[in-house]
C-alpha cells in the first residue's frame, strides 16, 4: 500500500517535472553587418513574459518551459527580430540585428527591457553614434565630456577632464578599458581625454548602487568596451581635425573567424607650431608638443563555445625643447616632459554549457609621467642628464562567471588579483665623460601592494513586481606588511508600481586602497597615485539611494528622478598650505585624512530613438568636507560643490545627409580660497623691530570660501554627410561657446595703473569655431567575401537601404 | 625639481596662450568682508628690549596704508602675570623695560 502511494507520488512528481520541462536558449546578438557583438541587447518571449539582457559580450542566456515560444530580440538603434518556434531541447542561436534606418518602416514591436524593468538604477548608457554628434571643442569628439553632460556627474572646470561623481573626486572613478583600468585619461594637460571614440563601441557609466562585480572606487564606474572589429568586411576611417588627425582600420583576418580594429590618432600641433618657433629664435632651439594615442584589437572565435580577445592601448604626451644659446659654443641644452598610459588585455570567453558563462581576463596597465633634461658640452664630450618619474603598474588577472540557472536568476561571481607596483617620484641623476662619472638615484621608495577581491552578486525576479540584484564585495589589499580588508554588500532594487513606473532604492558600501595626489587646482599629468599605507588608510564611502523610473512610447523616452545621500571616510586632502607640482617627498605628512558628505536629487529625461534625440538632466547637490586639521576642524564645501547642475543635448538629424546638434549647460560656480584681508608682519634686522611695515600676510576667512560666478556655455554643430563612389565623406563644423561667454577659469588680485587693487577672472575658451573633415571608405568586394548566397541578398538588401 | 615647476609653468602659458586666454576685472562685492582685526607682532630677543607694533588689518582690495594704532593698551604677562605696560613710541609701535633673557636649554 505504501509503495503504491509513494509511486503514485512519484508519478505526480514526475508529470509535474515533465510538465514543466525547461530548456535553455543561448547565443550571441550581433550587428548583422560587422559581426560586432551587442552589449544590453534584450531577448525576451512575448508569450511567457520572460526575458532577460546580453552581458558585456554580447552573450544571452534564457531558460524557458517548454512551449511554443516568441522570442523579440531588439537593441536601440536597430530593427528588432521576431523568432517563432517550439522549444523541446536546449537551443542554442545566434541573432543578428539590422540597423533600423528611420527611414525605412519597420515593425517597432519592441518589448525590450525598459528602465523600470531593470534592477539596477544609477546608471546611463551612451550609444557611442550619439556621443560623436554632440559639438565638442575643437571638433575633438571627446566621451569622457559626453559623461560631464549626465546629471550627478561634474567636469573640474573649464575644458578639464576630470570628472566628479555625486561630491567624489577625480580619483574615485574606476575607469576600464576592455576590463583594463586606466589611470590618467588626459591628453594636453587635462584639455581632452585619451580615449579615441572610432575605437571604442560602448561607455556605461554607474554612479550608485554599483553591482558587486565592482570594487576599488568610491564614487563610479566607467566601463569603456572597444570595438571588436568587422567580421565581414574591411573598413577604413579617418578624420583630419584642428587638433588631432586619426585613421581607423578593421576587418577580418578569417572571415566570421578572427578580426581586428586598429585605430591611430596623432595632434600636428608641432609640425605646425615648431618652424615658426625655431624660426622666430634664429634656429638656436626648438620647442614642440605632440599626443597621440593607438587602440588595437584583435579577436578571435575558436568555436561558438571559445572567443579570445587582445587589446592594447598606447598613448603619450609629449612636450620637449632645445636650445644652444646661452650655454656657450659646443654647449647645448634640451629637455622634455611626457605622460602616458599603456595597456594591454587578454580575454578568453569560454561557454561551459547554455548557462555557464566565464570570461578570464589577463590585464597590464601603466601609467607613467617624466620630466628631464640633458646637458651637452659637444667638445669636452661629457654630459649630464637629469630626470624625474613618477607613475603606477598594474598585473591583474580575473575570472568572471555568469550563471543563469533558471529566467529568474541571473548570477554573477568571481575572482579578481592585482599586483601593483608605485613608483612615487624618483630622480635620476647621471654624468658621464667627467673625469668621475657618477650615477645617482634619489627620492621616494617604490611601493609595491597586492589587491584581491571576490564578489557574488544575484539577480533574482521574486515576482512580476520585485526584482532585486543582492550581492557581496570581499577585498583584502597586502601593503608595507599591513592588510587591510573590507566586506562591502551592495544591493538594488526595483518594485513595479501602475502605470510602467518603478520605485527603486540601492545601497552600496565601497573601499578604495589608492590615493591620488594632486595639484588642487588644476588636474597636471604629475598627479600622483599612492596606496594606503602603514600610515594612511584606505578610503570608504556608503551610498543610499531611491528613485522612480518610468520608458515609454515604446522606451523611445526614458525618465529617471533620483535622490542620494552619500559619505565617505578617510578621504584625502593637502593640508593648508600644501602643494605637490613637481614631486612629494614625505607625502604622508603633507595630506590629512577627513569625511565628506554629498547628496542631492538627480533628474534625467531622455529621448532615445527618431529623428530628434537628447536629454534634459537637472542636478541639485550639496557637498561637503571636513578634515580635523584643515579649516581649523570646520565643515566647508568641496571645490566642486555644485548646486545647480543643468545639461540640455539636442541632436536633430535633419536627413540622411545633415544632422544638427546644440547642447546647454549651466553650473554654480565652483568653490575656492580667497584672501578676504592682509595684515602686516613683524619684519626683524639685527634683532630690531622695524616699525615700518614691509610684507603683507593674507589672511583666509575659510577654506572655500568664495563662489565664482556660474559656468554657461551654448555649443553648436552641423555635420553634413556626401555619399562618394569610394564611400562616404562627412564635413563637422562646430562653434564651442556660441554666446561668448567669459566663464571663470581662475581668479586673482592685481594692481591697476592708479594701484588700485582688484579681483580679475581669467577665461579660457570663448567663441571657438571649429571644422573637421571624415572619411570613410567602403570595400564593396561582396562576392568574394560572402559565400553565402542568402547573406549576401541580405547585405545587398542592406545597401539598398544605405542608399 | 624648480627647473621642471618652471617647466610646467611654461606649458601652461603656452597652453593659455594658444587658446587665447582673456582676462576681466570683476566685481569682488560678494567677496565675504570680515571686521577689521587688531594685529599685533612682537619681537623678543636676548638682551634688547621687548618690542611690539599694533596695528588694524585691511580688506584686500584696499590700496591705502595699514592703519597704526597708537593708542592701545599694551600689557606685558609673563607666565600669566601682570609686568608691567608697554610704552607707545609712535607709527604702532611699543616697547617694554625690560630686557629678553636666554633661558638654559631644558633637552
Amino acid at each position: 500500500m505504501r509503495l503504491k502511494t509513494l509511486l503514485i507520488f512519484l508519478f505526480t512528481l514526475i508529470h509535474v517535472i515533465s510538465f514543466s520541462q525547461k530548456y535553455t536558449i543561448s547565443g550571441y546578438v550581433s550587428d548583422a553587418k560587422s559581426q560586432e557583438k551587442l552589449i544590453g541587447a534584450t531577448v525576451f518571449d512575448a508569450k511567457s513574459k520572460r526575458g532577460t539582457t546580453t552581458n558585456t559580450y554580447g552573450f544571452f542566456s534564457l531558460t524557458l518551459p517548454s512551449d511554443s515560444v516568441t522570442l523579440y530580440f531588439s537593441f536601440i538603434g536597430f530593427a528588432s527580430q521576431r523568432k517563432v518556434f517550439f522549444l523541446k531541447e536546449n537551443t542554442s542561436m545566434n541573432v543578428n540585428l539590422i540597423v533600423d534606418n528611420e527611414l525605412k518602416t519597420v515593425e517597432v514591436t519592441a518589448q525590450g527591457e525598459s528602465i523600470e524593468q531593470k534592477s539596477q538604477m544609477s546608471t546611463i548608457n551612451i550609444p557611442i553614434e550619439q556621443m560623436k554628434k554632440i559639438p565638442a571643442l575643437l571638433g575633438e569628439v571627446d566621451i569622457i565630456k559626453v559623461l560631464q553632460l549626465l546629471p550627478g556627474v561634474k567636469n573640474g572646470g573649464e575644458g578639464s577632464t576630470g570628472i566628479y561623481v555625486r561630491g567624489g573626486g577625480p580619483d574615485q572613478n574606476l575607469i576600464l578599458l576592455d576590463g583594463a583600468p586606466i589611470y590618467n585619461v588626459s591628453h594636453l594637460f587635462g584639455f581632452f581625454s585619451t580615449f579615441n571614440s572610432d575605437a571604442i563601441k560602448s561607455v556605461e557609466l554607474t554612479k550608485g548602487g554599483f553591482p558587486a562585480r565592482y570594487g576599488g572606487r568610491l564614487s563610479s564606474v566607467i566601463d569603456i568596451n572597444m570595438k571588436e572589429g568587422n567580421m565581414r568586411r574591411y573598413n577604413v576611417e579617418g578624420s583630419v581635425g584642428l587638433l588631432s588627425s586619426k585613421v581607423m582600420i578593421e576587418g577580418p583576418i578569417f572571415k566570421n573567424k578572427t578580426s581586428f580594429i586598429v585605430t591611430a590618432r596623432r595632434t600636428f600641433i608641432d609640425k605646425i607650431l615648431g618652424p615658426i618657433i625655431s624660426a622666430s629664435n634664429g634656429g638656436t632651439g626648438s620647442f614642440g608638443y605632440y599626443f597621440y594615442d593607438l587602440n588595437l584589437k584583435i579577436n578571435h572565435k575558436f568555436s561558438d563555445k571559445d572567443r579570445v580577445f587582445l587589446s592594447f592601448y598606447n598613448g603619450l604626451d609629449k612636450a620637449y625643447f632645445s636650445t644652444s644659446s646661452g650655454f656657450g659654443a659646443d654647449s647645448k641644452a634640451s629637455g622634455y616632459l611626457k605622460w602616458g598610459n599603456t595597456l594591454g588585455s587578454a580575454r578568453w570567453n569560454h561557454l561551459f554549457n547554455s548557462r555557464l558563462f566565464c570570461n578570464t581576463n589577463i590585464t597590464y596597465t601603466k601609467y607613467q609621467f617624466g620630466v628631464g633634461t640633458l646637458f651637452e658640452d659637444l667638445k669636452n664630450d661629457t654630459k649630464s642628464i637629469s630626470d624625474y618619474l613618477s607613475g603606477i603598474n598594474d598585473w591583474a588577472i580575473k575570472t568572471n562567471f555568469d550563471y543563469i540557472p533558471s529566467p529568474n536568476h541571473s548570477i554573477k561571481f568571481g575572482v579578481n588579483a592585482t599586483y601593483h607596483t608605485f613608483i612615487t617620484g624618483a630622480n635620476q641623476y647621471k654624468a658621464t665623460g667627467f673625469t668621475r662619472d657618477t650615477s645617482s638615484r634619489t627620492g621616494n621608495p617604490t611601493i609595491y601592494a597586492s589587491d584581491f577581491n571576490l564578489y557574488f552578486e544575484d539577480d533574482w525576479k521574486i515576482n512580476s513586481k520585485v526584482r532585486i540584484n543582492y550581492g557581496l564585495n570581499a577585498a583584502g589589499f597586502l601593503v608595507q606588511n599591513n592588510f587591510y580588508r573590507s566586506l562591502q554588500p551592495r544591493f538594488s532594487g526595483r518594485y513595479l508600481l501602475p502605470n510602467n513606473w518603478s520605485f527603486k532604492a540601492s545601497y552600496a558600501s565601497m573601499m578604495q586602497f589608492i590615493h591620488l595626489l594632486a595639484n588642487s587646482n588644476v588636474g597636471l599629468p604629475t598627479d600622483l597615485w599612492v596606496p594606503a599605507t602603514k600610515n594612511i588608510k584606505p578610503q570608504q564611502s556608503f551610498q543610499g539611494a531611491v528613485g522612480l523610473a518610468k520608458g515609454f512610447n515604446n522606451n523611445m523616452y526614458e525618465i529617471s528622478v533620483e535622490g542620494y545621500y552619500k559619505k565617505m571616510k578617510d578621504i584625502i586632502d593637502y593640508l593648508d598650505g600644501a602643494n605637490f607640482i613637481g614631486q612629494s617627498t614625505d607625502w604622508e605628512k603633507k595630506v590629512a585624512q577627513g569625511v565628506g558628505w554629498s547628496y542631492g536629487g538627480e533628474f534625467l529625461l531622455q529621448k532615445k530613438k527618431g529623428k530628434y534625440t537628447g536629454w534634459l538632466g537637472y542636478t541639485l547637490a550639496w557637498t561637503n568636507r571636513q578634515f580635523a586639521e584643515i579649516n581649523n576642524g570646520k565643515i566647508y564645501p568641496y571645490k566642486y560643490d555644485r548646486r545647480h547642475d543643468i545639461s540640455f543635448v539636442n541632436i536633430y538629424k535633419i536627413s540622411n545627409k545633415a544632422d544638427f546638434a546644440l547642447t546647454w549647460v549651466y553650473g554654480t560656480g565652483n568653490a575656492i580660497s580667497l584672501p578676504v584681508q592682509t595684515y602686516t608682519a613683524a619684519s626683524v634686522i639685527n634683532n630690531t623691530m622695524l616699525g615700518a611695515i614691509t610684507s603683507d600676510v593674507q589672511y583666509y576667512s575659510s577654506k572655500n570660501n568664495y563662489r565664482m560666478a556660474p559656468y554657461h556655455r551654448l555649443d553648436i554643430s552641423i555635420n553634413r554627410h556626401k555619399k562618394k563612389k569610394w564611400g562616404r565623406v562627412t564635413w563637422s563644423y562646430g562653434v564651442y561657446n556660441v554666446y561668448n561667454r567669459a566663464n571663470p577659469y581662475f581668479l586673482y588680485f592685481s594692481t591697476n595703473t592708479y594701484g588700485r587693487k582688484q579681483l580679475t577672472q581669467v577665461s579660457l575658451f570663448r567663441f571657438i569655431p571649429s571644422v573637421s573633415y571624415s572619411f570613410k571608405f567602403d570595400f564593396r568586394n561582396f562576392k568574394e567575401i560572402f559565400k553565402d548566397d542568402a547573406e549576401l541578398a541580405e547585405f545587398e538588401n542592406l545597401d539598398q537601404q544605405d542608399k | 625639481m624648480k627647473k621642471n615647476k618652471v617647466y610646467i609653468l611654461y606649458f601652461l602659458l603656452a597652453m593659455a596662450f594658444l587658446f587665447g586666454a582673456c582676462r576681466k576685472i570683476i566685481d569682488a562685492k560678494d567677496l565675504p568682508e570680515q571686521d577689521v582685526r587688531l594685529v599685533l607682532n612682537s619681537v623678543i630677543s636676548k638682551d634688547s628690549s621687548i618690542k611690539a607694533n599694533v596695528s588694524l588689518s585691511k580688506s584686500i582690495l584696499s590700496g591705502k596704508d595699514y592703519k597704526l594704532i597708537d593708542n592701545a593698551t599694551c600689557e606685558l604677562y609673563i607666565n600669566d602675570q601682570y609686568t608691567e605696560t608697554l610704552v607707545n613710541f609712535k607709527n604702532g609701535n611699543y616697547q617694554s623695560t625690560l630686557k629678553g633673557k636666554a633661558t638654559p636649554n631644558t633637552h
